[in-house]
């Protein structure tokens, strides 16, 4: 091994820095007797900062060209392909993720806590997750993309199944984890149907083959790279939940702990996103034109089959679910118009969706355990649960109905207003981040010349405002029903006024829309008709994937 | 070597056999059986490719680790018939239609042509392509994060391991109803919508 | 490759097999001898001269036995599995090098014959990947006969011999890292051109493997699949006849095999290392003669042990693995590279 590829390593260090958090709580956990939760949140909380720092640098220094991980070239030969890629749009998703992971390693904390379960291994999996979403993010190279699926896949399972006996969370694991391994199977396919037409599994090097003025792909080359591409949406959009493969998600979603849930919802979707982005637009944008009507009709099922399956579910976590699977529908309209601001939009969006995702399933995980208390409401429950064996547990159960939400503006008005805003956000209503999020996609894709797909997105707008106004009438017109007033954890109240200030600031400063209108210069191959790119946004860089190696940050 | 070399068609095929045999099999210790061969042939397919290490290592890990602990775990299950009932009534007839589809389309493929080395050149084996010093040459310098992201995604299903197994034991004769106590309770299922 | 090799190879193929064959039956009885001796006893003695008939009269009293197939066994793995145990045992010889290569003129072509049916560069891999399907004959056993016992044998074989695999691997390894290489050809040459058995390099690596090897044989004290006095015979226990009797030799090969790669990777194979300093090159039928006798050494060691020490208990044995033998192991290999790290300065 060359001692020279170690300060090149330094590329992926915001996600070893996590990584080295998450070793750091688990050696502390298993040499120190006691365990004290509060050093564990310290050492938690100091990694995600240290690395969102390192991603707030590296968005900063976007000018000077991402910072490229290619590794050390064997002494075999054979040109290093980029493995990592930092730039803005790894840092903007980057960044995203580590507040979803300090949410909740924060909120989690007092969930875990009241549960008697092990905290330090709960904070260790979470951010062993969020680290193989860091590098999913920033993966420049299809075998990075399929390990960082991977790695925080795997870790997810584990968050799934973590409350021990708990049948709900067993099953909603072991669903995810076999639909998650065909999912992880399409993915290997994919990338090896793409190897084989190209010779490279590099993201950058395949757009340069498949469609490049050097490239001089054949027909053949050109198909079966398509079919890649189609394998690999499949295993991505399984991950993002759109909807042909979103069957998992209500199950899981429902079935997860619920900051788990959030993290889910927010974290997951995010790096997914932004792997796909890099799919689509750096190795296939210049096939741009077959596939474009496939996703965006993709984008269409989506929006509308979670939108009306939202409607109708009882089930809070679960009606949140598949308002996430209509979420991404809107996400992937975004792609679609990527080449006209449409990356800035998804990733705006991703911001003001995530942090409402986050505000409104953390308030669900500080409600939780609410239900214990309510003896006649849990029996009944067993009852409509059937014989299935189940005893007439005492566990404090997570809250995740309409009902437990009711008269919440009279008893906690705190947590009745941050789930207020939260979701007013989701449907977008105007004075929220929510909106403004909606509106850059509807722009862009507008802009696009997809104007039905804009169509398409206002009517679901309206379609999701039903399902989402309902939990606000239940907090401020239904009276509570027990008399159990919810006590909540400092730490955690701190992270939710964390996620509304987010998304008030996120409303009020320009400065994100910019931030992310930069992150839109990531490595892209422009569609067959590079007119298509407004002036204002001039960062798409059809040269990019000859940036020569980039240095530590 | 060829890819249409005889031997590499008739130990592919064979492969082919041993992965739907595995699939149809209606004991569960006999699809093991055909997954160990699974495993062997293509072994012998990593061997023909010559990628002898690979081949190695493909019957140590697989065939000599995974395998067995896979057969000791379904033979503390006991011994029982996997039910093959269609939960989905014509589910097979679909799935078969399904593969037709993918097999037309992949022979459409092969018939466009792919060619054997994309970058214009003729394909070339290197002289020390698949041998030990090869692979650990690569997996060491150009995809040594790769690497040791594999050995996170190890130690995380390993810790997750521990943890779902590791159920906790505790007192459980108390009633009902107090939260002080019911950290291990099973938990009511929340209602389906 | 002409007919004439193919011939060669063939021919190969077969003296492996006659010699192992032979060989299982003839360490049955230097078992026998060698115990029989130990305990004061004198051992087989009424066939032939000195009992040395003795095997062949077992063999045919095997051979027509009657076979009993219990019922309720899963029929094709019972069949099965004492074939998959045989053949694994017979390849792995394969690799082994036996004499320095001739070369002999056939027909007007000058030939060179080696004493080894393959050599490839990953042949110790081969060599570690075949003896670690071993396991599969006795699992099946166990499964297929519809026995308690049996089960109980085959489980704690398969248990055992995955634990214990993975401290020989490592220390295997080690062996490898000394000298560069992991053909069985090249393991010999360096230690003839160093002039020096690995086991004095390596002795750690050395304990370690004739700790494992005997596990992964399951010789005692390790013989747990068939620890006669909890689970009748382990997993073989409703096997008779030839079934029984290829079980046995399986265990007998087995032996022979692991034996024969101490001696090629520890004691310097068909050579001399230290005496052919002196001597020369000694001829191939000398170097046939070096290899048996050291064979013959290692199964004499597997004897006395046998003979010596009683079987641990089963949970000690996996604590053992675990806990003793696969970390010290481990710092074996990381002391053995940093050495060499050191030392290629």
């Amino acid at each position: 091994m060359t001692p020279a590829s170690l300060p090149e390593l330094l590329v992926a260090l915001p996600a070893l820095a996590v990584v080295m958090a998450a070793l750091l709580v688990v050696l502390v956990e298993a040499l120190w007797r006691r365990t004290i939760a509060r050093l564990i949140d310290g050492i938690a909380l100091a990694g995600l900062g240290g690395a969102a720092f390192l991603e707030a640098l590296s968005l900063r220094a976007g000018d000077g060209g991402p910072a490229i991980y290619r590794g050390a070239a064997a002494a075999s030969g054979g040109a290093a392909a980029a493995l990592v890629r930092q730039d803005a749009l790894a840092a903007f998703g980057g960044l995203l993720i580590l507040v979803a992971a300090a949410f909740t390693v924060l909120v989690g904390g007092a969930y875990v806590a009241r549960r008697g379960l092990r905290q330090a291994e709960y904070t260790a999996v979470v951010l062993f997750a969020a680290a193989g979403m860091l590098l999913l993010g920033a993966a420049a190279d299809l075998i990075m993309i399929f390990l960082g699926v991977e790695a925080f896949s795997i870790a997810l399972y584990v968050l799934c199944a973590f409350r021990s006996g708990d049948r709900a969370g067993y099953e909603a694991a072991l669903k995810y984890f076999v639909l998650g391994s065909l999912a992880a199977g399409f993915l290997l396919y994919g990338t090896a149907l793409v190897y084989g037409a190209t010779g490279s599994t590099e993201l950058a090097r395949v757009g340069q083959i498949l469609s490049g003025p050097d490239g001089g792909a054949t027909a053949g080359q050109q198909t079966v790279g398509l079919a890649g591409l189609t394998l690999l949406l499949v295993g991505l959009g399984f991950k993002m939940a759109l909807v042909p493969f979103h069957h998992w998600a209500p199950d899981v979603y429902q079935g997860a702990p619920t900051p788990i849930t959030g993290f889910m919802a927010a974290a997951t979707k995010t790096a997914a996103t932004v792997a796909l982005i890099r799919v689509l637009w750096t190795a296939f944008g210049g096939l741009s034109a077959t596939w474009l009507p496939a996703v965006a009709a993709l984008a269409v099922v989506t929006m509308v089959v979670g939108n009306l399956a939202a409607i109708v579910q009882a089930d809070l976590k679960r009606m949140l679910a598949y308002s996430a699977i209509a979420q991404a529908g809107y996400v992937l309209v975004a792609l679609v118009a990527a080449a006209t601001g449409g990356v800035a939009a998804a990733l705006y969006y991703l911001l003001a969706y995530g942090l409402a995702k986050l505000g409104a399933f953390g308030v669900l995980a500080l409600l939780d355990g609410q239900g214990g208390g309510r003896a006649a409401d849990a029996a009944a429950n067993v009852a409509d649960a059937g014989a299935a064996g189940e005893r007439p547990a005492a566990g404090p159960r997570d809250a995740t109905s309409l009902a437990d939400l009711a008269g919440l503006g009279r008893t906690q008005p705190w947590l009745a207003a941050t789930m207020t805003i939260c979701l007013m956000s989701l449907v977008g209503l105007p004075p929220m981040a929510g909106f403004l999020g909606k509106w850059m996609i509807f722009q862009s894709a507008v802009d696009g010349g997809w104007m039905w797909l804009a169509i398409v997105l206002v009517l679901n707008t309206a379609l999701s405002a039903f399902y989402y106004l309902r939990p606000i009438g239940w907090m401020y017109m239904v009276e509570p029903k027990g008399d159990a007033v919810p006590e909540v954890g400092s730490g955690a109240s701190f992270a939710l006024t964390v996620a509304v200030l987010g998304l008030v600031a996120a409303l009020v400063s320009g400065g994100i829309v910019r931030v992310a209108r930069a992150a839109d210069a990531f490595d892209r191959r422009p569609p067959d008709a590079p007119a298509g790119l407004p002036p204002e946004l001039g960062t798409a860089t059809p040269a990019a994937t000859a940036t020569p190696a980039g240095t530590a940050p | 070597m060829s890819g249409l070399d005889p031997a590499f068609l008739i130990v592919g095929a064979l492969a082919i056999v041993t992965a739907v045999g595995m699939i149809l099999a209606k004991n569960v210790v006999h699809s093991a059986l055909f997954m160990v061969a699974h495993f062997g042939l293509t072994a012998v397919l990593y061997l023909l490719l010559s990628a002898p290490f690979l081949a190695a290592a493909q019957l140590i890990v697989y065939a000599g680790a995974i395998m067995v602990l896979v057969l000791f775990v379904v033979m503390l299950l006991g011994r029982q018939e996997a039910l093959l009932d269609e939960p989905i009534v014509g589910q097979r007839w679909l799935a078969l239609a399904a593969l037709g589809v993918l097999g037309a389309a992949l022979v459409r493929v092969a018939a466009l042509g792919v060619p054997a080395a994309p970058e214009g050149g003729t394909a070339v084996v290197p002289p020390a392509f698949g041998s030990p010093a090869a692979m650990g040459d690569a997996l060491y310098t150009q995809w040594v994060l790769p690497f040791e992201v594999v050995s996170l995604v190890l130690l995380v299903a390993m810790i997750g391991a521990v943890v779902i197994a590791h159920f906790q034991r505790r007192p459980r004769n108390e009633k009902a109803g107090n939260p002080a106590i019911a950290a291990d309770a099973t938990e009511i299922p929340s209602p389906r919508a | 490759m002409d007919a004439i090799e193919l011939g060669i190879v063939a021919l190969k193929c077969l003296v492996i097999v006659a010699v192992l064959l032979t060989g299982f039956a003839y360490t049955t009885f230097l078992e026998r001898k060698v115990i029989a001796r130990m305990q004061q006893r004198l051992g087989p003695n009424r066939a032939g001269p000195f009992g040395l008939l003795q095997p062949a009269a077992d063999g045919v009293k095997l051979i027509f036995k009657e076979n009993i197939t219990p019922v309720g066994v899963d029929r094709f793995v019972y069949f099965l599995a004492p074939i998959v145990s045989m053949v694994v045992a017979i390849m792995a010889f394969a690799v082994m090098p036996v004499a320095d290569p001739i070369t002999v003129t056939i027909g007007g072509q000058v030939r060179e014959i080696r004493f080894q049916l393959a050599d490839f560069n990953v042949a110790l891999l081969y060599v570690l990947g075949i003896t670690s399907l071993a396991v599969y004959g006795l699992v099946l056993a166990g499964w297929a006969s519809n026995n308690k016992f049996a089960l109980i044998g085959g489980l704690r074989s398969a248990a055992q011999m995955v634990s214990y695999e993975l401290a020989m691997g490592v220390a295997l390894v080690s062996v490898v890292l000394v000298v560069g290489s992991l053909s069985m050809n090249d393991i010999v040459d360096w230690q003839v051109a160093k002039g020096l058995p690995l086991i004095v390099l390596q002795p750690v690596a050395f304990g370690i493997y004739a700790i494992t090897a005997i596990a992964e044989t399951n010789r005692a004290p390790f013989d747990f699949p068939e620890a006669e006095q909890e689970l009748v015979a382990g997993y073989h226990t409703e096997y008779t006849g030839m079934r029984f009797a290829l079980f046995f030799m399986a265990e007998y090969i087995n032996m022979i095999t692991v034996s024969g790669l101490a001696a090629t990777l520890f004691l310097g194979g068909h050579h001399l290392p230290f005496v052919e300093r002196f001597t020369g090159n000694l001829p191939w039928f000398v170097d046939i003669g070096v290899f048996l006798a050291k064979v013959i050494l290692a199964l004499f060691l597997f004897i006395w042990i046998r003979a010596t020490i009683p079987r641990l208990r089963y949970d000690r044995l996996m604590a053992f693995g675990w806990k003793v033998l696969l970390p010290i192991s481990l710092a074996n290999l990381a002391l053995t590279a940093v050495v060499i790290a050191f030392l290629a300065r």
